[in-house]
């Protein structure tokens, strides 16, 4: 088997760490986090590429902001709730 | 396992052409890059669980459903997670490095999931249910409970307190060497984190606590027992 898990799976984990370290939309930190993970990208050149800055990036994944109010290339990245 | 979120750090990839090798990945994941998590999963999870199926063959478990598989292999990413900080390239792979680790995921999952029918009748007629093996208990309450059953463990209590080495010197010890035991490259890196302390300052503790158990063992004939201990070689 080559890949025994999958990025849902991944995210479910993730989404329970931002919220345990007090994230209040940490389902839109996870799924900014996925992106960028999979991207293999550091958090500059990632926000770079998406066109924002930096500091919306961490605070995204730090799931400080809830899906209405990221800018548009990072809220493509998350799923409507 | 708790994982600290730290804020996305400014540009933690070494400088390599490939994001997805291990020591790219690890280093994300010591500088606090949690979205490294993914990378880790995606591109050397069949690895990870490699390892978490070698682990349970060694419990007994021969087969295993994919969504166990999945949960574990992703509590062993969240183990190295923790631990990526003491992880050095050139050793060991982290999944092998942090075998101990994968091992305690795989025995708390087999200590659940193995309930076998003897246990009932057994536990029936016992007063005090006795606590799994499986079960990860913490150093210091593991430390005092061999005190309390084992002659040879209380000795080396007396012999920490003849020494003027206090609980927490002797526990941290201790976990120096389960660590080496365990072939971490710098349990020092390792425990300055758990304890609060730096690498030198942990370093110098052990000194200091190892030296001073070594000469009371040495001079009191009380402890001469303790001599080969490795805790005091």
């Amino acid at each position: 088997m080559r890949a025994p898990v999958n990025t849902a799976a991944v995210q479910r984990r993730v989404v329970a760490t931002v919220r345990a370290a007090g994230g209040d939309h940490p389902e839109v930190a996870a799924s900014v986090l996925a992106v960028r993970g999979t991207s293999g990208l550091a958090p500059d050149a990632f926000a770079r590429r998406a066109g924002v800055h930096p500091d919306v990036l961490r605070r995204a994944e730090a799931g400080e902001i809830c899906r209405d109010q990221l800018p548009g290339p990072l809220r493509r990245m998350v799923p409507p709730a | 396992m708790m994982i600290r979120m730290s804020p996305a750090p400014a540009s933690p990839t070494p400088p390599t052409t490939d994001p997805f090798t291990v020591e790219a990945i690890m280093a994300r994941l010591a500088a606090g890059d949690t979205a490294a998590i993914f990378a880790l999963a995606e591109h050397h999870g069949h690895r990870i669980a490699g390892v978490v199926r070698r682990q349970l063959r060694t419990c007994g478990v021969e087969s295993v459903g994919p969504d166990d598989l999945q949960s574990l292999v992703l509590d062993a990413c969240m183990e190295l997670h923790g631990v990526a900080g003491a992880w050095r390239p050139g050793g060991a792979l982290p999944w092998w490095w942090a075998q101990g680790r994968i091992q305690a995921v795989v025995n708390r999952w087999v200590g659940i999931h193995a309930d076998p029918l003897e246990d009932h009748w057994s536990r029936a007629d016992r007063e005090v249910e006795p606590s799994a093996p499986s079960v990860e208990e913490s150093l210091i309450a593991a430390f005092a409970r061999l005190v309390a059953e084992d002659p040879r463990v209380r000795l080396v209590a007396e012999a920490a307190r003849a020494a003027k080495v206090d609980d927490v010197a002797l526990v941290c010890l201790l976990d120096y060497q389960i660590q080496q035991v365990q072939g971490d490259p710098s349990p020092a890196h390792t425990l300055a984190e758990r304890y609060g302390t730096t690498p030198d300052a942990m370093r110098q503790r052990i000194c200091r606590g190892r030296r001073r158990l070594r000469q009371v063992v040495a001079t009191d004939p009380r402890f001469a027992d303790l001599s080969e201990l490795e805790l005091v070689a």
